[in-house]
């Protein structure tokens, strides 16, 4: 729940103080910090936040991709329609932000109903669970082996943010037919290497504190 | 260690609390205070004194130890039978900031001449709002200029030099991410996930993270690949194509499709709703790198086709590179034709000249004086390590069972276009760092995939080798410090052997932005060698010459004829002539030119002696001279 409401409202602070930092006290010592912070994640992060993607890594990477390629992308299209204007980039860029964290803010609020809330979120990582229950039938023992080994994380958004979620991730072995280099390879994933994941669990699974 | 781990069975894992334990304490204040202790040493750095061998020759002895001890540190924390995200990240952060943002705190300008030359289009774009592809190749592909315009005009800042240093840390930390992503689409092994991630941050020595567009979109390249392989491959229910039908004389040949389309075991799913989202996200960002660098759609888009080809990622996706190379293409025929006008016989020109591309990106770097030229063959002797550990650890891989086909197309597609094209003989350079990270995932996985190989008949041979591997794997942390120390210590070498040539002092900068002070409008500047921090502002005023690219003038300042140069410039000018001399230039003509030592300090000699140049500016670091225009009537 935190996590949903936490990102909107760091854009929108950091929106609001770009804005005032560059319309009401412009070059003061703070402005670059400020204003590259601002370019370099916000608006990036005010679009991704609308994936749900649940993975911090991707989300961190992406935000700051999307910020400078939109940035980059209102810049040029500026400059080529021969209005270059720093200051107007800016605005667009503040308006971007300043509108999907509001409207993220928005979705959080109850009378809303969009599926929100931790419950909710949790639903949606069960129901992905339920869809991969067709492929565990293909999984075998080796799934059970990593499932197995996998402690409950005290917090499951925590984990899911690293990336550590196994509940998102499977590990499907290649059925008889589908295994390759069968020449070479027969049986190649060994009986000892079975062996080996269940005596070595942190090893094969990588768990890990989160 | 490794035994330790394997008496944990899944009951107790289940048990095991949270809290820190002592080996957690270490693994905190262990890289925690060889951090102070190396930024305590920062100070000792004495840059003026530095040889040929660049910044390891006046490194303390501190310094380098506490790299080391960094090594050894990661090794303890990442052998830990439960080892924590949190502290292997604190290692990872550190070394970064150690590695690449040792030049950025020890110098006192922004290293690297190209990096003004950035200065110098950026500042073009804030004064006139515009861009002019006519005027360079780089206005042809201008969207990372325009953005670091816009960055640095509304952050109320008059130049990029003012955060290029921060750049190289900047990109390795964004790097982080994807690679974080990308390796554990390859694996669920965490270890082998952060010692590939630490790997990699030891052998990117290339050297493209500075405030550059080539740094930048290698992020943007990382992060649409793991984007791709993590929610868009091929689901595993999915069946391959069958090849034609078999035949006993090509069964290799079926053997390797099979492989190459084997389904991946590691599969994450998303709603077709986020997918979407994904997709739009990636178009945008493929907009912008197409529309601000020439080479990079190609290395996303030789990369991604047998990569869909053989259904690695959903085959679904057959237009992403079709879509990238429209846009490629549709860039270069309309906005970037004045580029392709000039040039296009340097664009196609290239198809087939393997030897051209060969000598252009080997043969011609090795030369100079000796410690340049042992900086060079380390340069290039580091790769052919690194893939052969790869090649290595992928036959590991492959002897236990995994159907690597992703990482190995991913590790090998990047080099055809190295056979097509020499990009100025860097193209060897960017093939590098674009196979750079599955390459190192496979060198990692040789510590975390010891193969079993009995259960092969035909493979006794190898198991009679593994009496001496087994041994050496006993002690696995020990074997991992090993050859992360090796990694470490060529990388001090190869990263920054070139330092002298690449570092520029504050002097430098001061003379030459004089120069561009005083010089009126349409006067030809001449550089006496390759190297210093030009065009750093009203690019379009002025005219250039490198004598270092032109083989008569390089060979008259070679044997000193002053005349011969005097007549070029002469036939050369459109207004004053200024001939500069500059400390990097004087370093480059002694490292890399093949003439003796100390040749351009005699020209410089022979200049001023000759009558026919003023000498207008002088420091330490810089010589500026004007052309008496007298001497050429």
């Amino acid at each position: 729940m935190r996590s949903l409401w936490l990102w909107p409202t760091i854009n929108l602070l950091a929106t609001l103080i770009t804005g005032v930092i560059v319309s009401i006290a412009p070059a003061t010592p703070l402005q670059p910090y400020v204003v590259m912070s601002f370019v370099c994640f916000c608006p990036g992060m005010a679009l991704v936040r609308f994936l749900r993607l649940h993975d911090l890594a991707i989300e961190l990477s992406l935000a700051v991709a999307l910020s400078l390629s939109v940035a980059s992308i209102a810049a040029g299209a500026l400059l080529y329609a021969k209005h270059w204007s720093p200051v107007n980039t800016l605005t667009t860029l503040v308006l971007l932000t300043l509108t999907c964290s509001i409207a993220q803010l928005i979705m959080q609020l109850p009378i809303v109903g969009i599926a929100t809330t931790q419950k909710q979120s949790d639903d949606i990582a069960e129901s992905e669970t339920m869809a991969l229950a067709a492929l565990k039938g293909k999984v075998g023992e080796q799934q059970e082996v990593v499932k197995a080994s996998t402690p409950q994380p005290p917090s499951r958004v925590r984990k899911a943010a690293w990336g550590l979620e196994e509940v998102a991730t499977t590990v499907i072995p290649a059925t008889a037919n589908q295994r390759p280099l069968q020449s070479i390879g027969q049986g190649a994933t060994s009986k000892s290497h079975k062996k080996e994941i269940e005596l070595d669990p942190v090893s094969e699974t990588g768990q890990m504190d989160g | 260690m490794q035994s330790m781990s394997k008496q944990i069975s899944i009951a107790q894992t289940r048990d095991i609390s949270y809290a820190p334990n002592v080996m957690d304490i270490i693994c905190l204040l262990l890289p925690a205070g060889t951090f102070l202790c190396w930024w305590s040493t920062l100070g000792s750095v004495n840059i003026a004194a530095m040889n040929d061998l660049g910044l390891v020759s006046v490194m303390p002895r501190l310094m380098i130890i506490c790299l080391m001890v960094m090594m050894v540190s990661f090794c303890l924390t990442l052998q830990q039978p439960r080892p924590r995200t949190s502290l292997l990240l604190l290692h990872v952060g550190l070394l970064i900031i150690m590695l690449y943002g040792v030049t950025g705190l020890v110098e006192q300008a922004p290293r690297f001449n190209i990096v003004y030359r950035h200065n110098g289009y950026t500042e073009y774009i804030m004064r006139t709002g515009t861009v002019d592809p006519y005027l360079d190749a780089y206005f042809n592909w201008p969207g990372f200029f325009i953005l670091t315009a816009f960055i640095t005009r509304a952050s109320g800042l008059h130049d990029i030099l003012s955060y290029a240093d921060l750049a190289p840390v900047f990109y390795n930390l964004l790097y982080l991410g994807p690679l974080y992503v990308l390796f554990n689409t390859f694996t669920t092994n965490k270890r082998l996930v952060w010692l590939a991630i630490w790997i990699f941050f030891i052998t990117n020595w290339i050297g493209q993270d500075y405030i550059s567009p080539q740094g930048f979109f290698f992020f943007v390249y990382l992060l649409i690949m793991a984007i791709l392989l993590k929610w868009f491959k091929t689901p595993p229910d999915v069946v391959a194509r069958r090849p034609l039908r078999q035949h006993r004389h090509f069964r290799w040949y079926f053997a390797l499709y099979r492989w190459l389309t084997a389904p991946d075991p590691i599969a994450t799913p998303l709603p077709a709703l986020q997918r979407a989202a994904l997709l739009v996200s990636v178009v945008i960002m493929m907009a912008f790198m197409t529309y601000s660098h020439q080479l990079t759609p190609f290395f996303l888009v030789i990369v991604t086709i047998p990569l869909i080809i053989f259904g690695r990622i959903s085959r679904k996706l057959w237009w992403l590179p079709c879509l990238v190379l429209a846009m490629a293409f549709g860039w270069l025929f309309t906005m970037a034709q004045p580029y392709l006008i000039g040039h296009s016989s340097n664009i196609f020109g290239g198809l087939g000249q393997f030897f051209t591309s060969f000598n252009a990106n080997v043969s011609s770097r090795v030369g100079g004086d000796p410690q340049h030229t042992f900086i060079v063959r380390l340069r290039l002797l580091m790769p052919l390590g690194l893939w052969g550990l790869a090649f290595v650890g992928a036959m590991f891989r492959l002897l236990k069972g995994h159907r690597d086909a992703t990482i190995v197309i991913m590790a090998l597609a990047p080099f055809p276009l190295f056979v097509v094209q020499p990009y100025g003989g860097e193209m060897l350079l960017r093939c590098y760092l674009f196979s750079q990270p599955p390459m190192v995932f496979l060198c990692a996985s040789i510590f975390y995939e010891v193969p079993s190989l009995t259960a092969s008949k035909r493979l006794r041979w190898i198991e009679r080798m593994k009496g001496p591997i087994a041994r050496i794997y006993g002690v696995q942390g020990t074997a991992i410090s090993c050859l992360l120390i090796i990694f470490m210590a060529t990388f001090l070498y190869t990263r920054y052997g070139n330092e002298l040539m690449d570092y520029k002092t504050p002097d430098e900068v001061r003379g030459v932005i004089h120069l561009y002070d005083i010089a009126p409008p349409k006067s030809l500047f001449v550089e006496a060698w390759h190297g210093s921090p030009w065009q750093i502002q009203d690019f379009e005023k002025f005219s250039l010459i490198d004598v270092s690219v032109d083989i008569g003038l390089s060979n008259a300042v070679g044997r000193l004829d002053v005349n011969y140069v005097v007549h070029y410039l002469w036939q050369h000018r459109s207004g004053n002539v200024y001939l500069f001399f500059t400390r990097t230039q004087f370093a480059t003509f002694d490292g890399t030119s093949g003439f003796p030592a100390g040749g351009l300090q005699k020209f410089e000699v022979a200049v001023q002696a000759s009558g026919k140049f003023n000498l207008i500016y002088r420091t330490q670091d810089v010589q500026i001279f004007q052309l008496i225009s007298a001497v050429g009537g």
